[in-house]
């Protein structure tokens, strides 16, 4: 496995050297970038990962019903918001102590594999701002920033670069890409590569059904038609003495040239999962619910994130370096309780479990999950809203409130809908991360703020970045001035997460 | 254009080194872990603040003796802030630049030396080539020849390519002057002109599609004042006035939005400053956009890449854009000091009293930033022009002009500026100068190109060959509109769709604009060109257009179109043996009936399995040939 992987590193690094030291000569700023890629990036430790999957659960994901339960309080009449505690019981996992929501039995299954991260803790309150928090997620600066802000997908991908030759470095599964919508507009940004540009852009697949439609000729289009217009391109350009002598022109055509080679390259044969896995690897990856029985059917993600996971699963296995599965966000959709929290969620974990704990034992049985990171993550945690109309609270509310002002007047109003920005849960698994591991602890009672090692996300971010290799300060410049992968260079890596 | 290279704290201090100052102490870790608000909420000494270094100001480089006293507000000033019809603004802020332009210095005189077919920007460039000997100076580079100028400046001027027929008559022409002709024509193109302007102002500024997305503001929506603007020439250092004070106008009122159902109130504006961090990053922005001049590093510590700038400096400026003076607060921590507000530069006879009054404030920060004695106005945007047309700037880079780095022909900027200035800050009349300098139709010479390294800032740069352009997401897709229908479709331009697609962002248009940008990276990606290979988008722009049906329908010879085909796409025809290639392709495939039994996936045409005619076969041909030659990069890329 190590070898395989120096010899793709090498190769990687050969490729992209002769593109690089084509545009050697090239004039301007662009040098700068290139011959740091030249370089080659050279980390400086043995890292314990080479790739990382990042399941993104946008919408602010309840931690007492999920990740962190606490006492089941069922539901009754007239409660006041301070006495609902839980709203599913908790149950053991493999994991020696470690108790997870009801409706999660899956990932129980396989908890002794990862590490559970109770206090992530910020100080910045994002109030009723999803959009705000989840770029700050992403990225980890709190827009606006000042500088288009890259996120972490493409933090990877312009460090560590392509793991294989042939599989971009940074892969966003589930999300799509055709947009006007102004929300919308601003998430692709965020997960994109800022200041970076182009270059480390995700690749991005709204659906694993429907594959990359890019790595296949349009229809119609033979292989054959394919190359001699290509090849009719290569010769028109030969014809151009001066460009011919161009570095910036010999690296665009090279890139063309990289493209062509991707249609024929493993990265496809990952798309072609509906023949060639099992049915009953098929069905593991399905939810666990169908959309007919959705109390909102007008909402279901499930499938299409599950067909996701074992995709990045197949992605892994040849080579990919990153790649992001997102449960598509929808405001006040999936995730994003504002009532009926109680029976939404149990929805909720019937669509994820199965297809999160069967990645982490595939990966784990092929003897990938060693070096790579699965990491689960959503934008804040959640707890009793202030009124009726959850998520308008202001910036700091449920920090300083517990809910006993609030009458749960109907079945509706049980659930926690406020937002949480105090407290917020992930979940490691693989790639140098300890087993069967708890860290932080939350209180019991509301406001369920961090009592023991609350974190901070750069130092979250420090900690996967450290097992991938990758310092804390380590940055690229923009404007003339250095810019860092975590808050300002400062992230310190939470050692004791790590194995 | 990304100016970026790897960087950490070590490597950091290493490239520092290379700068003539020395560096405090401010890679120290100790003190790494500070607290979590941010200022411009990002700060780039990763962390403790250094200790105050000696306050340096630049002082203005043309300033003459004979400059009015300080103190007494103009009364120009006055009136303008009163002025209640958009003429009259006009004719005063003229007044008001004549008066201050009547103590500008005299600028450098062009050296007396020989420039065959230029203009004095040439005798700068020259007199330089002389000095340093190079062979340039007695054999001159070579001259672009027509359909190569013809290009650029269509996609410089109104951001498309010039249609078959527009091609054909330039070529076709023989008068000595066609090539001053045609910039003066487009120039006047208004609409298309400020069109493509519009495009770059709008991520400069940072004008966006919406007001506000869940509750982060933005600075609203520009493209109408951007778009008049420069459909009607206006003066620039005017339209930049009008963006910042609420005393002109021109001026876009700031909005206050709740939001949230009234539960939260933000401010929509190019000015924010409901907040520390908004005042610092719209100081900031207008440092870079505006001034040329990189302040965001000093905005939680004294910029500690360019010890001109303390952490005081950026305070003092950004206060005239506050609502009161500023308090010092080192990476995020309050000290309780407040820094009196002060412009960032000396500018003689300017106004100096700091007015309470926030709308005041603005309008003297207005005054200030535009001011013909402030140093950095005039010269920032002449070189944003320069850089833009020629690639690469007089000085680099083009958002952070240092003292320590001088310009590459600082007279020539000097020169450029003062004649931007002397004639009423228009744009075009600077435009025209460059394009119409021998240096601009230098011909492209891979051998010849300047380069900017950030770690050897002080490389001479010679401009005896312009750099390779990429086409921005925006010409590319705009230009292939213009080869594809042969004609400009003002209103239906690239930059007015807010929609994002796979191509569109593979080819690096931003989705949206909550942060100001004034370049783009020109890297290209395996995403874009998987795009350009595969992409739904990009064959239809390419195939389903009607300029390849009508030539594949047409009883057009293979020379013909071959012929047409090189006009739309490189406003040239063939040489021999490019028609040889394009002929003998077309000859080849479209006669070739046996050859893919699929059908073409032409979106005129219903898809379905039929045997492939003659006219599918000749589609297939004409369509592929126009793909490679938009694709290639003579069509990707301004050379």
């Amino acid at each position: 496995m190590r070898d395989q992987q120096s010899i793709d590193r090498r190769e990687f690094v050969k490729s992209s050297a002769a593109i690089a030291s084509a545009i050697g000569l090239a004039p301007g700023p662009l040098i700068a970038a290139e011959s740091d890629l030249t370089k080659a990036f050279i980390p400086p430790w043995i890292p314990k990962a080479d790739a990382m999957v990042l399941i993104w659960l946008p919408g602010g994901i309840a931690q007492t019903d999920t990740w962190d339960p606490k006492q089941l309080t069922p539901y009754r009449q007239g409660m006041t918001g301070d006495e609902i505690l839980g709203t599913c019981a908790s149950l053991p996992t493999t994991a020696d102590g470690i108790r997870l929501g009801e409706g999660l039995e899956g990932i129980g299954s396989v908890m002794h594999l990862g590490t559970i991260l109770r206090t992530l803790s910020n100080k910045t309150k994002f109030g009723a701002i999803h959009h705000k928090a989840q770029s700050y997620m992403m990225t980890g600066y709190i827009p606006p920033v000042g500088v288009k802000a890259p996120s972490i997908g493409s933090i990877v991908a312009r460090t560590l670069g392509c793991r294989h030759p042939h599989i971009p470095p940074y892969i966003y599964i589930g999300r799509d890409i055709d947009t006007s919508d102004a929300a919308k507009l601003f998430i692709s940004e965020f997960l994109g590569p800022g200041f970076y540009g182009p270059k480390y852009q995700p690749f991005m697949i709204p659906d694993a059904a429907s594959g990359m439609a890019t790595l296949e000729a349009y229809s119609g289009m033979t292989r054959s038609r394919l190359d001699r217009r290509q090849a009719l391109l290569q010769k028109l350009f030969s014809h151009n003495s001066l460009l011919r002598d161009s570095p910036k022109a010999t690296a665009y055509m090279q890139m063309l040239e990289d493209a062509r080679a991707m249609m024929d390259s493993p990265v496809k044969q990952a798309f072609n999962y509906q023949a060639e896995e099992s049915q009953a690897t098929l069905q593991a990856y399905m939810p666990q619910i169908d959309e007919a029985e959705l109390a909102d059917g007008s909402y279901f993600q499930g499938k299409r994130f599950g067909h996701g996971l074992l995709l990045a699963r197949r992605l892994v296995e040849r080579g990919a370096r990153f790649v992001q599965v997102e449960y598509e966000y929808g405001p006040l959709k999936g995730f994003d309780m504002h009532e009926n929290g109680c029976t939404r969620m149990v929805e909720m974990k019937r669509q994820i479990d199965g297809p999160i704990s069967q990645l982490i034992r595939d990966l784990d049985e092929r003897g990938l999950l060693e070096r790579t990171i699965v990491m689960l993550a959503t934008e804040f945690g959640r707890t009793i809203a202030s009124a009726p109309a959850a998520g308008r609270e202001p910036e700091g509310f449920a920090e300083e409130h517990d809910g006993s002002e609030l009458v749960i007047s109907e079945p509706k109003m049980y659930g926690f809908h406020g937002h949480f920005s105090s407290c917020n849960c992930l979940l490691f698994f693989g790639g140098g991360f300890k087993q069967g591991f708890v860290y932080g602890k939350t209180a019991d009672r509301h406001p369920f703020v961090p009592v023991e090692n609350p974190v901070r996300l750069e130092d979250v971010q420090a900690t996967f970045y450290k097992a991938l290799g990758i310092p804390p300060d380590h940055g690229y410049e923009t404007e003339s001035r250095p810019f860092y992968v975590t808050k300002d260079g400062t992230g310190q890596p939470i050692d004791a997460l790590l194995a | 254009m990304s100016s970026s290279g790897s960087v950490t704290l070590s490597s950091c201090k290493a490239m520092y080194h290379l700068h003539p100052f020395s560096i405090p102490r401010l890679f120290s870790r100790s003190l790494a872990l500070v607290a979590v608000t941010g200022l411009l909420a990002t700060c780039c000494c990763a962390a403790e603040a250094p200790n105050s270094i000696g306050e340096t100001t630049i002082t203005s480089r043309n300033a003459s003796a004979d400059v009015p006293p300080t103190g007494t507000v103009n009364p120009i000033l006055q009136e303008l802030a009163r002025a209640s019809d958009p003429e009259q603004v006009e004719q005063l802020f003229a007044e008001r630049r004549r008066v201050r332009i009547t103590s500008l210095g005299k600028p450098p005189v062009p050296p007396a030396v020989e420039a065959p077919g230029g203009n004095e920007i040439d005798r700068f460039i020259v007199d330089r080539w002389r000095a340093v000997e190079l062979p340039e100076s007695s054999r001159p580079p070579g001259l672009c020849d027509d359909a190569t100028f013809l290009r650029r400046v269509y996609l410089d001027l109104i951001g498309v390519v010039p249609t078959i027929d527009e091609a054909t008559k330039f070529l076709a022409d023989t008068t000595p002057d066609k090539r001053p002709r045609l910039v003066e024509q487009l120039l006047s193109r208004d609409e298309d002109y400020a069109d493509h302007w519009t495009a770059f102002w709008q991520e400069a500024i940072g004008s966006a599609i919406s007001e506000e997305i869940g509750g982060i503001p933005t600075r609203g929506n520009y493209h109408n004042f951007l778009h008049n603007s420069f459909m009607t020439n206006k003066p620039f250092d005017l339209m930049v006035a009008e963006l910042i004070t609420p005393r002109l106008l021109g001026h876009q009122p700031v909005k206050m939005l709740e939001i949230l159902d009234g539960q939260q109130t933000i401010q929509i504006g190019f000015v924010q400053n409901d907040t520390h961090q908004r005042t610092l990053q719209t100081a900031a922005v207008v440092g870079q956009v505006f001034l040329g001049t990189s302040m965001k590093c000093a905005s939680c510590h004294n910029h500690f890449l360019n010890d001109k700038w303390s952490q005081a400096r950026f305070l003092g400026f950004a206060g005239l854009f506050a609502e009161d003076d500023l308090e010092q607060i080192r990476c995020e921590e309050r000290s309780g000091k407040i820094i009196p507000s002060r412009f960032a530069f000396d500018i003689p006879g300017a106004p100096q009293a700091i007015p309470d009054d926030p709308v005041a404030r603005l309008h003297l920060a207005a005054i200030l930033v535009t001011d013909p004695h402030n140093p950095r106005f005039a010269a920032a945007i002449v070189n944003r022009l320069w850089s833009r047309y020629l690639g690469r700037g007089l000085y680099e880079p083009v958002d952070d002009y240092r003292v320590d780095v001088p310009a590459s022909h600082p007279e020539l900027l000097e020169w450029l500026a003062h004649d931007f200035m002397t004639h009423g800050f228009d744009l075009k009349r600077t435009i025209r100068l460059i394009l119409n300098s021998r240096t601009f139709q230098n011909q492209y010479d891979p051998q010849l190109v300047d380069a900017f390294d950030a770690s050897r800032p002080g490389e001479p740069r010679y401009y005896r060959s312009p750099t390779l352009r990429k086409l921005t997401a925006e010409q590319l897709i705009d230009s292939i509109r213009v080869v594809t229908t042969q004609k400009l479709e003002a209103g239906q331009r690239e930059y007015v769709n807010r929609e994002t697609t796979a191509l569109r962002r593979a080819l690096g248009k931003p989705s949206e604009r909550i942060e100001i940008s004034t370049s783009r990276s020109e890297d290209v990606a395996v995403v874009q060109a998987l795009e350009l290979i595969n992409g739904d988008e990009y064959r239809e722009l390419v195939y389903g257009s009607r300029l390849v049906i009508e030539l594949a329908a047409d009883e057009l010879d293979p020379q013909a179109i071959a012929e047409k085909l090189f006009l739309a796409t490189r406003g040239r025809r063939p040489s021999p043996s490019e028609m040889e290639l394009a002929t003998g392709f077309l000859e080849k495939y479209s006669l070739d009936e046996s050859a893919e039994s699929q059908f073409s996936p032409i979106t005129e045409i219903p898809l379905q399995e039929t045997p492939l005619s003659a006219t599918d076969s000749r589609t297939q041909a004409v369509g592929d040939l126009s793909w490679a030659l938009m694709t290639s990069p003579e069509f990707q890329f301004i050379q």
